[in-house]
């Protein structure tokens, strides 16, 4: 049962024509621990109004991951992560990013940026997030896809809650599972409106199941590079494009192997 | 132009259009001194805004358009993206209520946001777009009140443009914005910047700020 992984993030066409950078940012990891592999996600959405978003969300990624891995390395165990832990990584994160902004003579607020994390372990799983974007699910003996969180949007589909903002610690959503998470994907706001129907708030089940299976055909452990690379080509494509014009990350990750008798026992 | 809302077939299709929206109200005067070369460069404002809308696919399924003239107050037209929206060709009709015609607007982009509520698709912060040559021939107190509260509470994003002789002094009274004066009659150039700039918007992710293109071309310095 070894996680397959692909993962990109694709410039936006309104980026190109204003001459702004990929703003995302997008960091996958699979630490092996005593107790199995972990995969740890995190996608970053820089703000399109602040000047060096994109530096913030990378750090935000960079950063996110290394202190998960710190901890699963040091022999923390994924279902001891509450609510708690994930806001000390956020603080963590935050004084990276204020000390990236006070070293450039920056405001922080220029620096903002979403954060979407998932840590997933064999029976257990840690979503935390701040923003839009959303992350999905398929848990062992389900049909289709659900969503961990739903996008934070204010009234209007162009405001979202930043790490960087002062109430990004009341905002951040937390939650732990003990369930069997087979298939994963993560994505920012740029693709939501293709794979979320916000007037029924569901997920669109068949975008999944056709960008899963590549994935669950590749043949080995981890981050493969040759599927993100063509998943890049696909959210860049003219079909894509013509339906959204902003950044678009997205991570999909699969435990699931064609052939293998479903209920058996994650490795 | 008769006084009801003409809505073409399709014009409000939620369901073959998921995109979120970002309405746009027009507010235009169409009083008695507009006449002449100001309402033939209005009307010929209003036509550049529709072309340039066309060159950004996106907003064309993005951006919807209403336009309100006054006085007296008529619903040219409800909220239409801009390939359902025909620019009317207006005519100087009356006197300047300019009041009743802020008020019919807010309520018009109330009564629209529910609708994409209950359609289910998302939106932008709408705009208001008032455009005037004059000074309000009825009382436009409340009218600011509500102004000013929607933009307090973020309902809107309220612009108001003067042109020739209008009253600056009451429409900074009415636009805490401040209000813009019109360089002549430079109504191409002005429907040239918020076609640019509702582009921006419509195509703006996450982040409440959106950096416009500078008002250059059109107002006064």
């Amino acid at each position: 049962m070894k996680w397959r992984i692909a993962a990109t993030c694709a410039i936006g066409t309104s980026h190109i024509k204003n001459d702004k950078p990929c703003q995302d940012s997008v960091r996958v990891r699979l630490v092996q621990t005593p107790n199995g592999p972990v995969i740890i996600s995190a996608v970053s959405d820089g703000a399109g109004s602040a000047a060096h978003s994109e530096i913030g969300s990378r750090a935000a990624v960079t950063t996110a991951t290394n202190l998960i891995e710190n901890f699963l390395e040091a022999g923390g165990l994924v279902r001891s992560i509450d609510r708690d832990a994930a806001l000390n990584w956020l603080a963590q994160i935050q004084t990276a990013i204020s000390t990236l902004a006070s070293e450039g003579g920056a405001s922080t607020r220029e620096f903002a940026c979403t954060l979407l994390v998932a840590v997933i372990a064999a029976e257990d799983a840690v979503f935390f997030q701040v923003g839009d974007g959303a992350m999905v699910v398929r848990e062992e003996g389900d049909e289709g896809w659900s969503y961990v969180f739903w996008p934070q949007h204010g009234e209007y589909i162009n405001s979202t809650n930043f790490i960087t903002a002062s109430n990004a610690a009341e905002v951040l959503e937390f939650d732990a599972v003990s369930r069997r998470i087979r298939e994963f994907s993560a994505f920012s706001d740029g693709i939501e409106s293709l794979v979320l129907h916000y007037g029924t708030k569901t997920v669109h089940d068949p975008f999944f199941n056709n960008m899963i299976a590549p994935v669950r055909q590749a043949p080995n452990e981890g981050l493969d590079d040759e599927l993100s690379q063509s998943l890049l080509n696909y959210l860049t494509s003219e079909r894509v494009c013509a339906r959204t014009d902003d950044d678009k990350s997205l991570v999909l990750a699969t435990r699931y192997e064609p052939g293998a008798p479903s209920a058996d026992a994650a490795s | 132009m008769s006084g009801f809302e003409q809505v073409g077939f399709g014009s409000d299709d939620f369901t073959t259009n998921p995109e979120p929206r970002c309405p746009c109200l027009l507010l235009l005067d169409t009083s008695h001194s507009m006449q002449g070369r100001a309402i033939s460069e209005l009307n010929r404002g209003i036509a550049t805004l529709k072309d340039q809308l066309a060159n950004d696919a996106l907003a064309m399924k993005r951006v919807e358009i209403g336009v309100v003239t006054f006085g007296p107050v008529n619903i040219d037209s409800g909220f239409q993206t801009p390939d359902f929206w025909h620019p009317p060709t207006l005519s100087t009709t009356g006197d300047t209520p300019m009041g009743a015609a802020i008020e019919q607007g807010i309520d018009m982009l109330r009564e629209r946001k529910q609708r994409y509520k209950d359609n289910g698709v998302s939106y932008y912060r709408p705009w208001i777009f008032l455009i005037t040559d004059g000074s309000p021939t009825d009382s436009w107190q409340r009218a600011a009140q509500l102004v000013k509260d929607g933009e307090e509470k973020k309902e809107f994003s309220f612009f108001a443009i003067g042109v020739v002789n209008a009253d600056m002094g009451i429409l900074a009274q009415i636009a805490p914005r401040g209000p813009l004066k019109l360089d002549g009659l430079n109504f191409r150039e002005l429907f040239m910047w918020l076609s640019s700039s509702l582009s921006r918007v419509s195509a703006s992710s996450t982040g409440d700020r959106v950096a416009l293109p500078p008002p250059s071309g059109w107002t006064e310095v």
